[in-house]
């Protein structure tokens, strides 16, 4: 009993701080097929992940530099759409705010990340993933 | 209700100690009697959780065995982004939804008082109660924005039903958790605690 006891406490510490560490994919090995970029990107994607307002209204975006109290505004516009992508620059903090309304009452959704490369070691090589990039969740829960 | 689950949760503690030591012989014990000071270094892994939430909560400190109580740091965190609404305090028609992460730094302190108590091999195993209260500070942040919208500090109480043998113990519980939001405060409280270089007890 003692030992099932130990087992699943370091097994429990185990799998949830496995979650903290980034996953470094294809760490270690060696493809020489595989298409490595070795220039790093200026630029990656940012997606925008929206719902339909509740009362079919078009819902009002807003793009930020920085965080929503103390950033730069970037751009602002009204879609339909439930996503929106953004090409920008990296090593960058953005953070969106979608607004819906639902007859009088409104609700502002806020979400927020930093666009960084992403890179893997392949045959000793750093290569860089020029499909990374960042989602903001600005869904209504 | 509360009532109910805490002689629920005796009730499955004494029947699986039993059903664990088929050929142990149970002894009561008063839950107030105390031996000699017997201090442990100890580590505990903790879960929190209700239907809406879970919490996970690592911490060490110093396990006593004489006494019976411990005392412990634990780091506790969300181990996930959940969504949640603020209403706007100046216009009651206006929400905000964020993506809010919660660390909780804290003291945590219990008492533990045992009942029962059987021989298993060289080790003596005991079942119980315990009391507990964390003390600590509650950090909020929130994606898309630069300031915290709740820190505060806290106490959180608990108690529950203790199972311990000769370096471990089982706690299931009730913890009261008031973050300061709508969402309920009630909570189940489940711990794993090793301690070590404990001796067998004369």
């Amino acid at each position: 009993m003692k030992s099932i006891l130990h087992t699943t406490l370091i097994l429990s510490v185990t799998f949830i701080l496995s979650g903290c560490f980034k996953d470094n994919d294809g760490e270690g090995e060696c493809n020489p097929n595989a298409v490595c970029y070795t220039q790093p990107p200026e630029t990656l994607y940012v997606t925008l992940h929206l719902s339909d307002s509740p009362d079919g209204s078009p819902v009002k975006v807003r793009l930020y530099v920085g965080d929503v109290d103390d950033g730069q505004l970037f751009d602002s516009f009204t879609t339909t759409l439930s996503e929106e992508t953004y090409l920008l620059p990296v090593n960058t903090d953005y953070s969106a705010e979608a607004e819906y309304s639902d007859g009088e009452i409104t609700i502002i959704a806020v979400d927020g990340d930093r666009l960084n490369r992403k890179s893997f070691e392949n045959c000793d090589v750093t290569c860089y993933d020029y499909d990374h990039g960042i989602t903001l969740d600005l869904e209504l829960e | 209700m509360t009532n109910r689950l805490l002689y629920t949760l005796f009730a499955l503690i004494f029947l699986m100690s039993v059903s664990f030591s088929s050929k142990a012989q149970m002894y009561t014990r008063n839950p107030f009697q105390v031996s000699y000071f017997q201090p442990h270094f100890g580590i505990n892994a903790e879960t929190y959780f209700n239907g809406s939430d879970i919490l996970f909560s690592f911490g060490l400190g110093l396990e006593e065995t004489g006494y019976d109580f411990s005392a412990s740091f634990n780091i506790g965190f969300r181990p996930y982004l959940k969504k949640v609404r603020f209403q706007d305090e100046q216009n009651e028609n206006l929400y905000y939804q964020y993506r809010e992460r919660i660390t909780l730094f804290s003291i945590d302190l219990e008492k533990r008082f045992y009942f029962l108590e059987y021989s298993k091999g060289d080790n003596i195993n005991r079942v119980g109660a315990y009391a507990k209260g964390k003390f600590g500070y509650l950090y909020a942040n929130y994606r898309g924005l630069s300031e915290s919208l709740n820190q505060r500090f806290l106490i959180a109480p608990g108690a529950g039903a203790s199972w311990e043998f000769k370096n471990a113990r089982l706690s299931l519980g009730y913890l009261f958790l008031d973050d300061g939001s709508e969402r309920s405060s009630n909570m189940i409280d489940f711990t794993i605690s090793l301690f070590f270089n404990k001796n067998r007890e004369e």
